[in-house]
């Protein structure tokens, strides 16, 4: 005999899906609430991108992978704010021509432009969205400089920041869920329990009703509730799916910007550890986008390694190196399969060979941008990569890059649950009701059709507003 | 319960015998302290995946009672082939990670700087 809870809206899942749906519900009146598998850790506690956040925060410490060829390396956030508090915090809204995509092929109902930009004013103003007010860092910087030499169109992609100390990039405090929504989901009575996963829904025809969980310690805790709302990401979201015996086309549409890497030693100090580029280079988007990534001392030993042997000894100068990326927006898609007898689901993603030839392209042009912006020396991340010094090198980059000798890896993740009304291409109404469910609704990045070649946050949060203000119409 | 993940099973051995070859300085503490935290990191891997790794290493324990343990180690270091190769890359990647975000100066080799 375990604990057991009653709600209105059982909401699982804290993350940038999660957290704005128990606001808007919890300040409507619901009785809301939110089981989150990881911990709640503050801001603050502990240090960006490294191997102990990775411990605390990251699914699985953050060695989670898409087999395929290549196989891509992902990471999830599996904490109270989920992806929020682990990530670099980048936001861009999703173009016209995605919504207008997203509309017609998916026939989304009640997705008028106008009215989802509106929804990322708010979002935008709650999380205090703005570009860094002064210094950026030298690696950001230095993707600016390269971009601008090579008359290539770039530009400063804003961020979930204030700046109550002093105005440089690296004086900012992230306004990540666990300091924006979930405070004010809580401020209005929900509830948040965390340390707990949801093993599975049970279904009846169709109704769900109870949820079975297990908490830190590993003992039973069970929910009933009137409603569920699945906010546990693009791979947790399908596979509790599937574990409930749900299926159709939940979990087979996986979209991802997969990246390749490569680290650039300057002349100088530009490497901050905890901390990224907020410049990104658009000139080739949305096919290929170039930004930077967190760069201590043992992401660039990472980001050596696939070529060691040629490019160890630069490991010494890691001060003056810092690492960037080349993301695409793929063709190719993936599944999540929930596996009996496993807690993890396996997940597959099959780059199309077109997108293989891109990320060598991407490759081969962030490169470019390297050598324009005065790098001494280029290391890409694949094996038998040669160390590019100047642009004959950059030759024998391509002759020798293969995708499936790199290290693919990202960090957007979506569309395994798409909505629509459409049942062909849809597994969610145009508002994220499962089909086939009554009571079973999806409202994440899982939602979301396809991937939307910019950072994805923007969309997953002005989403889950949009549905969930339509849950509290239709519950009145 | 022992597993073959642990860091004195096979992948723990494995583990070991490949920082031998590329971080040949790297201080017996270091490497032990670097094992065991690789291994409690192959933990951690997705059920799905950590099966697979935990096949993998079992095969190379076996493989280290009929060859040479350092011929295994060479096969697994250079060979390519399709999840295979990911053992000793994943190994390499966490390792290389630990080491050099706990010990900045540490050396090309793995000496202590």
């Amino acid at each position: 005999m375990g604990t057991h809870h009653d709600c209105d809206v059982l909401i699982v899942g804290s993350g940038a899906g999660g957290a704005p749906t128990a606001a808007v519900l919890a300040e409507a009146g619901l009785d809301v609430l939110v089981v989150e598998e990881g911990p709640w850790v503050d801001q603050g506690a502990v240090t960006p991108f490294s191997l102990e956040q990775m411990e605390r925060q990251y699914r699985n410490g953050g060695l989670t992978v898409a087999l395929g060829r290549p196989s891509i390396a992902y990471t999830e956030g599996r904490c109270a704010g989920g992806g929020t508090e682990v990530n670099s915090g980048l936001y861009r809204r999703p173009s016209e021509q995605t919504l207008e995509r997203w509309r017609e092929g998916w026939a989304i109902r009640d997705f008028a432009t106008g009215d989802f930009m509106a929804l990322c004013d708010e979002v935008e103003s709650a999380l205090s969205v703005q570009t860094v007010p002064g210094r950026h860092t030298p690696a950001s910087e230095r993707l600016r400089a390269g971009a601008a030499a090579l008359g290539w169109a770039h530009d400063e992609i804003p961020r979930w920041m204030t700046y109550p100390e002093g105005d440089d990039a690296e004086s900012g405090q992230r306004q990540s869920m666990t300091r924006t929504y979930l405070p004010r989901a809580i401020a209005a009575g929900a509830r948040v329990l965390t340390d707990t996963r949801v093993d599975r829904l049970i279904v009846d025809r169709g109704h769900a009703f109870r949820a079975e969980l297990t908490d830190a310690e590993g003992g039973p805790v069970t929910v009933d509730f009137a409603d569920v709302i699945v906010c546990a990401g693009a791979i947790h979201s399908p596979a509790l799916l599937q574990r409930s015996g749900l299926r159709g086309l939940i979990g087979r549409g996986l979209a991802v910007h997969p990246t390749v890497k490569l680290a650039a030693r300057f002349g100088e100090a530009v490497n901050v550890s905890d901390d990224v580029p907020v410049h990104q280079v658009k000139e080739f988007a949305p096919e290929l986008s170039f930004g930077g990534s967190a760069s201590h001392p043992g992401l660039i030993a990472l980001a050596l390694t696939d070529a060691w042997s040629t490019m160890r000894d630069a490991i010494t100068a890691w001060p003056e190196i810092a690492v960037y990326y080349a993301a695409i927006t793929s063709q190719g898609r993936g599944r999540v399969q929930a596996l009996p007898g496993f807690r993890d689901p396996l997940v597959t993603y099959r780059l199309t060979r077109r997108d293989r030839d891109v990320l060598g392209r991407g490759l081969a042009r962030l490169t470019q941008v390297m050598l324009a912006a005065g790098a001494r020396e280029v290391y890409p991340s694949f094996r038998h990569a040669p160390i590019v010094r100047n642009r004959a090198d950059l030759a024998t980059l391509s002759d020798r890059f293969s995708a499936t000798a790199a290290s693919v890896m990202t960090v957007h993740l979506c569309s395994t649950v798409p909505m629509g009304d459409d049942p062909e291409v849809a597994a969610a109404d145009s508002h994220g009701r499962v089909f086939g469910t009554d009571n079973v609704h999806v409202n994440d990045a899982s939602l979301l059709p396809d991937a939307p070649g910019v950072n994805p946050q923007a969309s997953v949060m002005a989403v889950a507003l949009r549905n969930a203000r339509r849950f509290v119409e239709a519950r009145r | 319960m022992r597993t073959a993940l642990d860091p004195d099973g096979p992948f723990g051995r494995f583990a070991e015998r490949l920082l031998m070859l590329e971080l040949p300085d790297l201080p017996d503490d270091r490497r032990a302290s670097t094992v065991a935290f690789v291994s409690h990191r192959a933990h951690q891997v997705p059920g799905p995946l950590r099966a697979g790794v935990t096949l993998l290493s079992v095969a190379t324990g076996v493989a280290e009672r009929v060859v040479e343990p350092d011929r295994v180690v060479a096969f697994l270091r250079s060979t390519e082939l399709p999840l295979v190769g990911e053992l000793a890359r994943m190994v390499r990647s966490l390792a290389f990670a630990y080491v050099w975000e706990t010990w900045p100066s540490t050396t090309p080799t793995g000496g202590a700087g």
